[in-house]
């Protein structure tokens, strides 16, 4: 029997903290076929449905209805066999909540009127300041199983240093899907940022997938789910971007070699690239520079193949102060702006405020791209690349132009969208997973 | 610099204002030949002459109205009353007249005045010249309420409040009159509407005014002693409030004593409460102690005024209740 | 007689009591409509007061006048229609819609302004008074306040510190019988108010307020001896209330024939008698049509003005910085 977590790493969380799980469509115990409706999110850009991966029986829920998760939380399991006893409905203790709740003992007692009580009282209400639950929130710990050593045993800061440093002491966790629960954000500062991984047995070598400027790693939320299951995906936060803000790049060979590093400290050797942008120019960098060995490469309106870039896009991306006037840049990157979620260039100027991710990136165009000249050529790295290489590019384009395309080698398949701009990702989805799938597939 | 003592800072800020300006005059109960109750006016009639400083007859009511349209017809009055106790007797002219002509009259008039008066216990004056009455005016939208700490904020704010185009009530202490402190020297103004952090500290944020400051420098030290690293912030200006101050100090502490002289029930301390709720609540570690007089009349005989009032050893305990 | 209007003065004094007394009426009928807003005090059968003392003033002389202050507004140079936008809370308004017919003020106009305290306006005035003492100026303060406000404390501090300085203030007592609805006799001891000022060593007359040239004489030689320096003076101006204490007053407690034989001599009545001997029906006539037409106008155009838009006041933010 193997249990395998249902994630929301992807499901449209990208720029908040944690998704509110409004609805559970299965119940423990309860069978469920892969592409089912499992679990409704709240997210940024309102609910989210998160599917189901594979068949199975639905195992367990680690946040009931109600609850906040922080993105990339495990949120429940399916297992390939049907559970022995799934009739305990509701949430049990999450993977990453260091003990077992205690409430009902402390309930049964009366306890809690002292410091060093757990902090539960009748009704389930953990006491706690209002700094430890922003804390815990943060940090993705549940506050029902900490003691509070404030008074009426109210948890306070230190108790949440103490739980959390207790986490960090012990990272193996009794749950089944322990092994498999992805690593939650990381509160250190300065640490980069574990990866995101999809699944932990690697079948085959990995995917990587690098965003473009500006993004993060969730720009592939639209197409992680339509990629074959067989292959492990990965995506990264470029240096400078998303959790990676406190990494800098002067030019697009520190950004290969940053994600180089990572890579290679995933204990990975071969890989898959697939790169959007900014991400296609790193990947094509990153191929270069040889320490991994690239398998495949799909690059999506990649940049490096010509002089021209977009500055006011550039420039109008690192400069709006009002979600209004961002959102009128970002529907220059796509040729429908129907297609950019209700909300998302509030959310995205929120991130970029909230990280002071805004001056980083600012930064970093003034490096790449000053005076609307990209920075860094890679038509001769596309040339050298032996791999099965297929290039996506939109007609409509406004970013960079898609006739850059026309200078790739005779090797590389080149498709040229219809109706579609910068992000093929984002913009047609379903064909952009394809052909990801079909250069995947071509390396054998 | 040189070393003053707080009335004499004060006397500097309007001798210079007086010079500066001559639309500047003073009036108010016995601060003409007699120099004022507690010396703030002293000589400043022998060197301006009657008309520009007045001693007035006991009309608090009616000189706090004249000096609202005295205001607005273009000089820059500052009226003192002698006691905060008699502010009550001025409500009128603050709540009804000077608070709302600027708004009510579509900015077609300016209202510099300044009304300074000193409220607070500890001096044995009895139940009707101790109190505070601090948060009864800052309650009043469109009156700055400010009350400094030391004579070097005396003179730069009672300078700046008589060149603010908006009614300021500058709120003395009469156990202030005397402590002495370095005052820069020439034309030095102090914003209204900043706080000053006093002392730097990591575990707990108090926040006062006026003597209550004084109180909380020396819990500090006491809270030293206890091993607790006590920040401390004279806000200065009761309105304007300086709330990023407040929020920026408990970003860092967590934990937050407000200490005010006046009653605590609808008091100044409950609006900062208040405001940190609104402003920091994500931030604080443990709800927000409150350090002020207890709800009753303020009491004449020495055990029974000391009491009542708020002093350092009450802020030490409070500080560590809430660090608990 | 000394200080007496010329003709051309008087007429004008009578225009600007036309155009109040049309205010008046039209105020009255769009109340009963039900299409004015809060309660409006009305000065008819008052106009003499506060059109005749405010003639006597200069441009850069000051007036406080009361919660019944329309007269006063026009009296001092104020014309019907930012008086009447304000009344009907346009942003048109004197006041942009923020004061209502109570508060109305134009600064430019000295008109600093109207005050619905009772009895606030007397401070107010010899406050005005004080600065222009102080900074030297020529100016006079004037308050016209009623025989409500005489019995305030403020009324004594106030005229007590007046007399003692030698403020150039007149106070203009507007004597309509009436506080609220308490009539004078059950307010005070005296029935001559101005007697008081005797307390204050300041001169005193007693004038028949619904004649506007015995209002004008007598508040004409405070106004000149305050302007010399001399000090403060006062003039009670006998008059009566015709129209109840606002749009609220049920009415019922003043004697129907006192309004008849006050309404006998009515202040227009009055005026256009001393003034048809001098420049004959036909001028007054003109004056007059033009007086209604110019009211009509008036109400017209602020009635169909855009009402203001509401925003937050940064000046009374309780925070130095916005948030």
């Amino acid at each position: 029997m193997a249990n395998h977590p249902i994630s929301i790493e992807s499901a449209g969380g990208e720029y908040m903290e944690s998704v509110l799980v409004l609805d559970w469509a299965v119940k423990p115990g309860e069978p469920v076929k892969a592409g089912q409706l499992i679990v409704t999110v709240e997210t940024a850009k309102a609910a989210t449905e998160v599917a189901a991966e594979r068949d199975g029986w639905l195992a367990e829920t680690f946040f009931s209805e109600g609850q906040e998760a922080p993105v990339g939380a495990v949120l429940g399991t399916i297992s390939d066999t049907k559970p022995a006893d799934a009739s305990a409905g509701g949430p049990k203790s999450r993977p990453l909540a260091a003990p077992a709740p205690v409430m009902a003992a402390a309930t049964a007692e009366g306890a809690s009127s002292e410091a060093g009580a757990p902090a539960a009282v009748a009704g389930g209400r953990v006491i706690a300041s209002p700094l430890a639950r922003r804390l815990a929130r943060e940090a993705g710990l549940d506050l029902c199983g900490i003691s509070g050593s404030g008074p009426r045993g109210r948890i306070k800061q230190r108790d949440v240093a103490a739980a959390l440093s207790a986490r960090g002491e012990q990272p193996a966790i009794a749950s089944p899907v322990a092994s498999a629960a992805p690593q939650v954000a990381s509160t250190a500062g300065g640490a980069p940022q574990a990866p995101v991984v999809s699944s932990v047995t690697r079948k085959a070598d990995p995917v990587i997938l690098l965003h473009g400027f500006g993004a993060d790693r969730s720009a592939w939320r639209q197409v992680l789910p339509l990629l074959p299951a067989e292959f492990e995906t990965i995506t990264l936060d470029l240096p400078g971007h998303g959790a990676e803000t406190g990494r800098s790049a002067q030019g697009i060979e520190d950004l290969a070699l940053d994600v180089s590093d990572r890579i290679e400290a995933l204990g990975i050797e071969r890989s898959h690239l697939v790169g959007h942008s900014l991400g296609g120019a790193t990947a094509l960098a990153l191929t270069a520079l040889g320490r991994v060995a690239v398998r495949s490469l799909t690059l999506l309106a990649p940049g490096g193949l010509g002089p021209e870039i977009n500055a006011g896009f550039i420039g109008g991306l690192t400069r709006s102060t009002t979600a209004e006037a961002l959102e009128r840049w970002l529907s220059v990157m796509v040729a429908d702006p129907n297609v950019l979620p209700q909300g998302y260039a509030r959310a995205v100027l929120r991130s970029m405020e909230r990280n002071g991710q805004k001056a980083v990136l600012a930064a970093l165009a003034e490096r790449l791209f000053a005076g609307g000249t990209q920075a860094f050529d890679l038509l001769s790295a596309l040339r050298r690349v032996s791999v099965p290489t297929r290039i996506v590019w939109g007609r409509s384009d406004r970013v960079i132009p898609h006739a850059h395309s026309l200078r790739a080698p005779g090797s590389a398949a080149v498709h040229l969208l219809d109706g579609v701009g910068h992000v093929p990702q984002m913009e047609a989805p379903e064909l952009t997973a394809r052909l990801i799938a079909e250069t995947l597939r071509s390396a054998g | 610099m040189a070393l003053m003592r707080y009335a004499e800072a004060l006397n500097a800020a309007l001798r210079e204002e007086m010079l500066a300006d001559p639309s500047v005059f003073l009036f108010g109960e016995d601060i003409g030949r007699y120099g004022g109750v507690f010396k703030v006016s002293k000589g400043l009639m022998e060197e301006f002459g009657e008309s520009r400083v007045r001693d007035t007859p006991i009309s608090e009511q009616a000189l706090t109205a004249m000096a609202v349209t005295a205001a607005m017809t273009g000089t820059r009055p500052v009226l003192e009353i002698m006691y905060a106790d008699f502010v009550p007797l001025t409500l009128d002219a603050l709540v009804n007249q000077a608070s709302i002509y600027n708004y009510i009259w579509n900015d077609q008039v300016k209202m510099p005045f300044v009304l300074r008066t000193q409220g607070g216990g500890g001096a044995g004056a009895g139940a009707q010249h101790s109190k505070a009455l601090d948060s009864m005016l800052a309650h009043i939208p469109g009156i700055k309420v400010v009350a400094p700490s030391t004579p070097a904020d005396a003179k730069g704010m009672l300078k700046a409040a008589i060149r603010d185009d908006q009614p300021v009530v500058f709120l003395e202490h009469k156990l202030l009159y005397n402590i002495r402190g370095e005052v820069p020297d020439g034309d030095v103004t102090v914003p209204l509407g900043k706080a000053a952090t006093v002392r730097d500290g990591n575990d707990v944020s108090i926040f006062a005014t006026s003597k209550m400051v004084v109180e909380a420098r020396k819990a500090a030290e006491l809270l030293a002693a206890d091993g607790v690293s006590a920040e401390v912030i004279d806000l200065r200006s009761l309105r304007p409030l300086d709330v990023n101050a407040i929020v920026t100090s408990i970003a860092k502490t967590h934990h937050a004593v407000v200490v005010n002289e006046g009653w605590r029930f609808c008091g100044y301390a409950a609006e900062l409460s208040a405001t940190i709720m609104d402003h920091a609540f994500d931030e604080l570690d443990a709800p927000v102690a409150r350090v002020t007089l207890p709800d009753m009349p303020i009491p004449y005989s020495e055990p029974l005024e000391v009491a009542m009032l708020p002093n350092a050893e009450k802020i030490r305990a409070a500080a560590l209740a809430t660090l608990k | 007689m000394k200080n007496t209007p010329s003709v051309e003065e008087h007429l004008e004094i009578y225009r600007k009591m036309l155009l109040v007394r049309h205010l008046e009426e039209g105020l009255g009928a769009l109340h009963k409509e039900g299409r004015t807003r809060g309660p409006i005090h009305r000065c008819d059968g008052q106009e003499a007061v506060g059109v005749a003392a405010t003639a006597v003033l200069e441009a850069g002389d000051k007036v406080a006048t009361t919660h019944r202050g329309h007269a006063v507004y026009i009296g001092k140079g104020m014309n019907p229609y930012p008086v009447i936008a304000e009344i009907f809370g346009r942003a048109t308004g004197a006041c942009a819609g923020r004061a209502g017919h109570m508060l109305v003020a134009d600064a430019d106009k000295g008109v600093i302004g109207g005050n619905a305290i009772v009895g606030a306006g007397i401070p107010a005035a010899a406050g005005m008074a004080l600065s222009m003492q102080v900074l030297g100026q020529k100016n006079v303060a004037m308050c016209v306040f009623g025989d409500g406000a005489a019995q305030t404390g403020i009324c004594h501090e106030a005229m007590n510190m007046a007399g003692l300085w030698k403020l150039p203030v007149v106070f203009v007592l507007e004597h309509n019988q009436f506080g609220l609805t308490v009539p004078s006799d059950v307010q005070s001891p005296v029935e001559d108010l101005s007697v008081r000022a005797a307390g204050y060593a300041m001169p005193a007359e007693i004038v028949d307020g619904n004649d506007a040239v015995a209002v004008y004489r007598a508040v004409s030689s405070m106004v000149d001896r305050a302007r010399r320096g001399e000090g403060p003076g006062m003039v009670e101006c006998k008059t009566y209330r015709l129209e109840g204490f606002s749009t609220s007053d049920m009415g019922g407690y003043q004697k129907p024939e006192d309004i008849a034989s006050w309404k006998e001599r009515d202040p227009l009545l009055v005026s256009r008698k001393a003034l048809l001997g001098e420049v004959g029906e036909n001028r007054l006539a003109a004056i007059e049509a033009a007086a209604k037409a110019e009211v009509d106008a008036a109400f017209a155009t602020a009635l169909s003005d855009p009402m203001p838009e509401f925003s937050i006041d940064e000046n009374c933010n309780p925070y130095s910085e916005a948030l």
